[in-house]
């Protein structure tokens, strides 16, 4: 009966959603239209209010300015600035706008007579529209911790991919740029983590269709990750709004807040061109400072007599032989080479944009194309980028409006390979390679040859080889495209439908050669000599988004916006490698050319589904007081089906995620009248209910898996199910005030919030007897607290010189509430390990503590330490050995003395930006820092360990040699006995910077109106001065968006500085 | 709460409602089914995929090859450390295991067992729902539970007291069910499985294609013995139960298989589970010498080889039929496919990493042996393990991995696939020293004797009637000891006429019996249990059980202890006080 119920409703419904079908994003469409608005209505009792308008800087009075209370009134003003205007009370909220402005709400408060001085319209005000996902809203009414960019084409950095643009622009929001290599992407952290095993990443959703900037499937060239979000071109993108609480719209997709990024449209009907071209230098870092030939010759001497070599058979190597006569050699082995500058090289830039918007009533259009061509570097690598954006809005008829936004970006980028890739790492190569090897074949008699030599007897690659010989290729597109009808049932109320495809490729390869490289031993002790690759990945996903809004007041007071709607995406994703290797020779460098006995495939595909159903209430009373309440109730192919204290349909349990926020504007309120040092202040206070699907796709079920028997595949279980698995459930409470005084020469924003995962997704090991390792369970528990606070302010204010200064700052501290078993984990990732325990920091470096080196055998007999073996034996520590803390002790070092000896999370990020103009020039500087993280540096461990071959820094030169030598290097012993070089706070470093991110100069070029409309000039630095302590090539790097991975700096191409000069003409 | 489940109610509405303008199918919306792994709907559907989840559960037993070998031979006397060893073999050896040891880790058996409980499960809903028939079904259903069985057999002489599961473990929540996980020792484990296996519906093998459809050929290797022998392990059961006629019974069976599967006069009729001596017009399994009779005093004749004498029982094709008439029970590694053989670098030392080694003890018992030309030592030693470049090797592995005369690992190529190796189980000479256990503690004193030693004819052989075998060379008992042995004049080949028994296949004088007959024949059973099967997988068991049996710890623990003395090990006086406590034998079940 029940059921016969619900497929009445169905059928009553479905019809409805066909016919009615579909929105826009409300985020984009409300701003399009900025012409005044028809005063038809009236109200009964009504009152005047007069005032003037000036210009805040000058304090000239402005004319033109229109003056408007909603939709009844308006008003514009005279040539003395002043107005009139109809208004119902004196209690009410009047608009002040024109062009060139900013809009600007004046509250009556009980005055008869207002004046307000007006910014112009760049000014980041508290008056601006932040975008949120329900249509814009003046930033004092939002109820939510929201920040609203209105970036309006990113002249001033035209390279930058939009997730590194966002590096300190949004309070809570860090940034960590994964390396620097272009279109490399960024790790997006808003407000630290949520959880350890799901993404930690923000939903970012462009133009109302979420844009999924996830990776389905690893990179094959080590190091590399495609970024999606680098095919959005930032000269397209008009407004990015953070929304860092209040994201329960999005149900189970919202625990990381929400990136709202909305690109450009067509503002008015004339055709307009923008124009612009760059051309940029990126600079080669300062080398790591590696040991020269000579420091390195007496290393290699020492090291190979620690490997049980005698002094002979050392003197018989013919690298040791300087015998220039009698050694054939002599030349190979006597160079002195600067392998990193073989690798690193300074190189261009060049970006080329093109957009032309306009149309007439019916259409309007913006079509864009831009051409980024970006060389990192590394020598022989770049990236180039090919966009384009059309964005079109049509008004159909009186009650039906369209839109459209096409995007279709293709990526050609040469890459090379980095990471932890010994052999094939051309910078890691240079780090190591001995610098007496001569990069070329060289004869007995010093004649050089063209070709590169081989991999040296040393077991190194010649980085040349690798820089000129090794491919890597990724070619990458990516087709994103929606449209939009927005149909008016009555006057208030709408229905909206969005429908969006993203059509996603990535297309890698690469071909690693014989000569000049080491080989790789396969599986049965194969050889492989030169090796290939190739992968497809392809991602599609479709999205729907349908929903009836609808918008009324009551007794002018009382303002209601509601919706009621419906997402739903279906994804799939899928992955196919092919490996080769032993192609005849190297220039055969295709799978299809390896030897068929040796090829291998392997591939990967995944299907998911998400259903979400949501509210929205918004209501405003007297434009001073605003309640929000949001719901979602989330249905995906992910979720379990017996979750407790999840309400079901059929077979499907729901995620009910709601949120209520209310804001509180004081300064509206007539007794504010009389402060008048504030200009506005506003309580905020959100408590919202999100969650997280990012839970795996098919761990609800019970799957198998192939098993082998001599060739033969059978099936075996490929785990235990878990029918209870469910969305990580977060709760977000916020409070805040968003203020201004001093007539907006002074706004801040304050935030404090706790963030509580529950139902956190951790890997769970049951009794041993259930024979399978891990189960995935939600029996995890996390909470972040922190407090942000962003400040902006006009320092100078006249009118041919305008200073803005800003300033963010942000802090978390993240503490694991709930843990199963033990309620510990350990990581290991890249040698470090990570200790996450209950009611202590997730993900914290767990290792040895040292206290120098021991500078006799009698100083380290008096401690009485000793390693064991593999073998079991204990070995006792020796003069020039590392004195590690024995925590329990017992006198021997092992894994139980490991404690915490760092964090990665900093206790501090943010932001100062600075804005002089000085009548047509600007210059804009930002600086971000960040405080107390810790680095594990990897690559100096490598480095510095002594324990192989591989050259090493100069700070080896100290190393320990005899009884008594005071030093805090140890001595070098090759494959590293003792464990010297073991993961301890000897790699730790404090990771903490202060970097002039970028700097530019902007001058418009004054024109008399002709066929040229405007010309600004350009010129811009990136990352020009950073100041860190970090010992490594850039303290900022992000190898993995893992929590466990973090503040671990690998061998990648680091970032670099760069300058830019660029023009941009309108046409 | 109603205004909750209102709410629940309304959304959920509108979320159909909205689903459907996408699919008209409600399963449609929200359902995936993986594709890159099998979904539980899509398996055990039919004939194919019973036979695929057997195939997956012997692909993945194989995994158990390298724990299986040390737990059994390097916590026994037999097998000893290297210097390469790691700290956790050392406490295999030294009997100080600790919860973190690698090679102690019970997961890797439970896994097997997860898939023993999961197909066991599944098979029972296949053959009510009629997706496969009832032989089809007993045939399977009965190996997985034997394989299930053995696996718990393991557990229980490694662990002592084990968790035993059943349940296929479907969901999270059956994991936090104690019930699932009942606890049992050794004791009450026995008895259980014992019971376990009377009951299983079908005890043959497998019908194979083209009769059956699992496949009788994978990648070249015959599947005939790739699959368990439910009655050896039913015997077995019976011998650790005490239940010794019974456990006789059973072993009789297997033994009589050629007898009772082929005609009379073909060569398996005579030879198959019979330790037959074939002399040396042909290849045999024996220990022998090339040039005949008369030259036996050649040591450089001995035949060592892969394709003769005793070592080619280690080193011959599954498809061979000398192999078949031994070989009851093993798994092949193929060089060329995955899951490389793990034991290849447990014992080698060129392109291995030599873990283990033959104990000094062990090189000791082969050297004391002397063989019937009064050569002072057992040529078993030899072919059980070799001085390779100054390094003692355990070579049973080896035999298809190393040249065969330079004893060096084949040069390896692309495509050579010589690393092959295979996983011993179960062999005629198991059968036929548990045979002779049961017989022994069964009161066939002589029957036991006659079966370790120079065999049946031989033993039973009447030197007073030398003309007419009428009245000999045979056991006069009632079965299961009712062998007849004739051959000669008036009976010719009888069916147990080519026996030769243990020590006679391996060329080696018979051994005197002195005090307590019972115990004596026991101890040389064991005994030569050491010397003949070394390094496959039987000692830890054999000491156990005969340790359990007499109720005297002393007996394991004195072996270990000789064992730890003569390779000089420190421990050695502490081990043993140490094992003299039953409940030290076994490992520390890790139970998370």
């Amino acid at each position: 009966m029940k059921v016969f119920y619900r497929h009445i409703i169905v059928s009553f419904l479905l019809p409805v959603f066909v016919l009615l079908a579909p929105h826009a994003h409300a985020q984009s469409t409300g701003a399009a239209d900025t012409t005044a608005p028809a005063k038809t209505k009236k109200f009964p009792h009504s009152a005047l209010v007069t005032g003037s308008i000036t210009d805040a800087a000058s304090g000239k009075a402005l004319a033109g300015i229109q003056v408007a209370y909603q939709d009844y009134t308006a008003a514009i003003t005279d040539g003395s600035g002043s107005f009139s205007l109809e208004v119902p009370d004196y209690d009410v909220t009047i608009t002040a706008k024109g062009e060139g402005y900013q809009s600007k709400d004046i509250a009556l408060k009980g005055r008869r007579t207002v004046s307000a001085g007006l910014f112009e319209a760049a000014y980041n005000s508290v008056y601006d529209v932040a975008y949120l996902p329900f249509g814009p809203r003046p930033r004092n009414q939002v109820v939510h911790a929201a920040t609203s960019l209105n970036t309006q084409g990113n002249w001033t950095r035209p390279a930058e991919y939009p997730d590194a643009l966002l590096q300190g622009l949004v309070p809570g929001l860090n940034v960590t740029r994964r390396s620097g290599t272009p279109a490399i992407g960024a790790n997006l952290y808003l407000r630290g983590f949520s959880s350890l095993y799901a993404t930690n990443q923000p939903l970012i959703v462009v133009d109302g269709v979420i844009f999924d900037n996830n990776n389905y499937g690893n990179s094959i060239i080590p190091g590399h990750t495609s970024s999606p979000l680098a095919f959005i071109d930032s000269k397209d993108i008009e407004n990015i709004t953070v929304i860092k609480d209040g994201s329960s719209t999005y149900g189970t997709k919202g625990a990381n807040g929400v990136i709202l990024i909305t690109t450009s449209r067509a503002r008015q009907l004339p055709t307009r061109i923008d124009f612009s071209a760059y051309a940029g230098m990126n600079f080669a870092p300062a080398e790591l400072p590696v040991m020269n030939a000579g420091q390195y010759r007496t290393y290699l001497s020492e090291i190979l007599n620690t490997s049980g070599l005698t002094q002979q058979q050392i003197r018989g190597y013919t690298l040791f032989d300087d015998d220039t006569a009698g050694n054939p050699s002599y030349y190979q082995y006597h160079d002195n080479m600067d392998w990193q500058r073989q690798v690193f090289k300074n190189t261009m830039t060049n970006d080329y944009y093109l957009k032309v918007s306009g149309g007439d009533d019916v259409a309007r259009y913006s079509l864009s194309m831009g051409i980024l061509k970006d060389r990192g570097v590394i020598r022989n690598t770049s990236s180039t980028r090919y966009n384009t954006r059309f964005n079109a809005d049509f008004n159909l008829n009186a009650r039906l409006k369209a839109y459209s936004n096409m995007s279709f970006s293709f990526t050609d980028q040469l890459l090379t390979q980095q990471g932890i890739s010994p052999n094939t790492n051309p910078i890691f190569a240079a780090l190591i390679k001995a610098p007496f090897i001569a990069p070329h074949v060289v004869s007995p008699t010093g004649a050089v040859s063209p070709v590169y030599s081989d991999a040296d007897t040393l077991g190194v690659g010649n980085p040349l080889a690798l820089i000129n010989n090794m491919q890597d290729i990724s070619k990458n597109y990516r087709f994103a495209g929606s449209i939009g009808f927005d149909y008016r049932l009555a006057s208030s109320l709408n229905l909206v439908t969005t429908f969006g495809i993203t059509l996603d490729k990535v297309r890698e390869s690469f071909f690693v050669p014989q000569n000049g490289v080491i080989p790789d031993t396969l599986a049965f002790g194969i050889i492989a000599h030169n090796r290939s690759a190739s992968q497809v990945k392809q991602f599609y996903s479709v999205y729907v988004d349908s929903r009836l809004s609808w918008n009324h007041t009551w007794n002018r007071v009382n303002q209601l916006s509601a919706a009621l709607g419906f997402r739903y995406t279906q994804n799939h994703a899928e992955q196919d490698i092919g490996l080769g290797f032993n192609s005849p020779t190297d220039q055969f460098v295709t799978v299809g050319q390896g030897s068929a006995a040796l090829r291998q495939t392997a591939g990967d595909q995944d299907d998911w589904k998400w259903a979400n159903t949501y509210l929205h209430a918004a209501y405003g009373l007297q434009d001073k007081y605003f309640l929000d309440f949001n719901m979602a109730a989330d249905a995906s192919s992910r979720f379990g089906h017996v979750i407790p204290n999840s309400p079901s349909i059929g077979s499907y349990q729901l995620a009910l995620l709601p949120s209520l926020g209310a804001s509180w504007l004081i300064s509206s309120e007539d007794f504010m009248s009389g402060v008048r040092a504030v200009e506005m202040l506003k309580l905020r206070a959100t408590y919202s209910y999100t969650g997280n699907d990012d839970i795996g796709n098919y761990n609800n079920r019970q799957y198998y898996v192939s098993q082998n028997l001599l060739g033969l595949y059978g099936l075996v279980r490929g785990n235990i199910s878990n029918p209870r698995i469910q969305w990580e459930q977060n709760q977000k409470l916020d409070i805040g005030i968003d203020a201004a005084f001093f007539k907006e020469r002074l706004n801040l924003s304050l935030d404090m919030y706790q963030h509580t995962t529950s139902k956190m997704l951790v890997f769970q090991s049951f009794n041993t007897a259930a024979g399978i390792d891990t189960v995935p369970t939600n029996s995890g528990g996390m909470q972040t607290q922190g407090i942000e606070l962003g400040i902006n302010g006009r320092i100078i204010h006249t009118r041919n010189i305008k200073w803005d200064l800003g300033i963010t700052l942000a802090s978390y501290r993240n503490k694991i509430t709930r843990l199963p078993g033990d309620g510990q984990i350990l990581t290991t990732v890249d040698g470090a390990t990570y200790f996450t325990r209950k009611y202590a920091t997730a993900n914290q470096f767990y290792g040895y503590k040292t206290a120098g080196v021991y500078s006799s055998d009698a100083e380290a007999a008096k401690d009485g330490y000793s390693r064991m073996m593999a073998n079991g034996s204990l070995v006792p520590f020796k003069g020039g050995d590392v004195r590690f803390a024995d925590v329990n002790g017992d006198k021997i070092i092992d894994d139980r003395d490991r404690q915490v000896i760092g964090n990665p999370n900093p206790n501090l990020t943010g932001s100062i930006s600075s804005n002089l103009t000085w009548k047509r020039w600007s210059l804009e500087c930002l600086f971000t820092f960040s405080q107390g993280n810790s680095i594990y540096n990897y690559t100096r461990n490598q480095l510095e360990s002594m324990s192989t071959t591989a050259n090493q820094t100069q700070a080896v030169l100290n190393r320990w040699r005899a009884n008594g030598q005071v030093t805090n290097i140890p001595k070098a012993a090759y494959g590293d006995p003792m464990g010297n070089s073991s993961f301890s706070d000897r790699w730790i470093e404090d990771g903490s910077y202060i970097r002039l991110r970028t700097v530019s100069i902007t001058y418009e070029v004054p024109l008399k109106p002709a066929f040229i409309k405007y010309a600004t000039v350009y010129l811009m630095g990136n990352n020009l001065l950073t100041l860190t302590r970090y010992k490594g090539f850039d303290p900022e790097s992000s190898a993995t968006g893992s929590v466990f991975g973090q503040g671990i700096d690998i061998p990648l191409e680091p970032l670099y500085k760069s300058v830019q000069a660029g023009v941009r003409i309108g046409l | 709460m109603t205004v909750y489940k209102k709410i629940t109610f309304f959304f959920g509405v509108l979320l159909l409602g909205g689903g459907l303008l996408v699919s008209s199918s409600c399963k449609k919306i929200l359902g995936v089914t993986p594709q890159q792994t099998l979904d539980y709907s899509g398996v055990y559907q039919n004939i194919s995929d019973a036979d695929a989840a057997v195939v997956g559960l012997y692909g993945q037993f194989l995994s158990l090859a390298k724990q299986y070998v040390l737990l059994n031979e390097l916590r026994a006397d037999l097998m000893s450390v290297t210097p390469n060893s790691d700290k956790y073999l050392q406490q295999l050896n030294t009997h100080s295991v600790t919860t973190d040891n690698p090679y102690a880790d019970p997961r890797p058996f439970y896994s097997v067992i997860l898939n023993c409980n999961d197909i066991l499960y599944n098979f029972n809903i296949m053959v009510k729902a009629k997706k496969m028939n009832q032989d089809q079904y007993n045939q399977r259903y009965s190996d997985v539970l034997a394989l299930r069985t053995w696996i718990y057999l393991q557990l229980g002489i490694q662990f002592g007291t084990i968790p035993y599961v059943t349940n296929p473990l479907m969901q999270v929540s059956d994991l936090s069910n104690p019930a699932n996980f009942t606890s049992m020792s050794l004791s009450q484990l026995l008895p259980l499985l014992l019971k376990t296996m009377q009951s299983l519906p079908y005890m043959a093998d497998y019908t194979l294609a083209p009769n059956g459809t699992l496949p009788a050929l994978i990648s070249g290797y015959s599947t005939q013995k790739m699959f368990i022998n439910k009655y050896c392990l039913l015997g077995d059961l019976y011998l650790w139960n005490g239940q010794y006629t019974q456990a006789a019974t059973t072993y009789r069976i297997v033994m009589e298989y050629g007898t009772n599967n082929y005609t009379n006069n073909s060569a398996h009729y005579f030879n198959m589970y019979k330790v037959p001596n074939l002399g040396y017009q042909t290849t045999t399994l024996t220990v022998h010498y090339g040039n005949g009779v008369t030259a036996n005093n050649n040591l450089p004749a001995l035949i060592d080889a892969n394709n003769d004498g005793w070592r080619s029982i280690f080193a011959r094709s599954m498809q061979d039929n000398d192999f078949n008439e031994e070989w009851l029970w093993a798994l092949p590694f193929d060089g060329s496919i995955q899951p490389r053989s793990p034991l290849l670098d447990l014992f080698s030392d060129v392109n291995g990493s030599w873990l283990v080694q033959p104990s000094q003890i062990a090189i000791n018992n082969w050297n004391s042996q002397i063989q019937q030309n009064n050569f002072p030592f057992d040529a078993r030693g030899l072919f059980s393990w070799r001085m390779i470049a100054g390094k003692p090797v355990i070579m049973k592995y080896l035999y298809n991995y190393v040249d065969p005369i330079t004893f060096q690992p084949i040069a390896l190529t692309a495509n050579s696939g010589q690393d092959q190796s295979k996983w011993f189980l179960y062999r005629a000479a198991d059968l036929h020293l548990h045979f002779a256990e049961a017989a022994n503690r069964d009161g066939r004193h002589k029957l036991a004797y006659a079966l370790v030693n120079e065999g049946i004819l031989t033993t039973y052989t009447d030197s007073t009637s030398a003309a007419n075998n009428t009245n000999t060379q045979q056991t006069f008992d009632q079965p299961p000891y009712d062998f007849d042995a004739r051959n000669g004049t008036p009976i010719i080949h009888e069916n147990w006429y080519r026996n030769t028994g243990i020590r006679g296949r391996a060329f080696l004088k018979a051994l005197p019996v002195t005090g307590d007959s019972t115990l004596a024949i026991e101890d040389q059973v064991i005994s030569e249990s050491a010397l003949e099967l070394a390094y496959e997988g039987n000692r830890w068991a054999d000491l156990v059980r005969v340790s359990l049996r007499r109720n005297d710890p002393s007996y394991l623990a004195n072996r270990i202890y000789n064992k730890l003395v003569q390779d000089g090990n420190g421990q050695a006086a502490a081990v043993r006080a140490k094992l003299m406590n039953q409940s030290n034998w076994f490992l520390p079940f890790k139970l998370q």
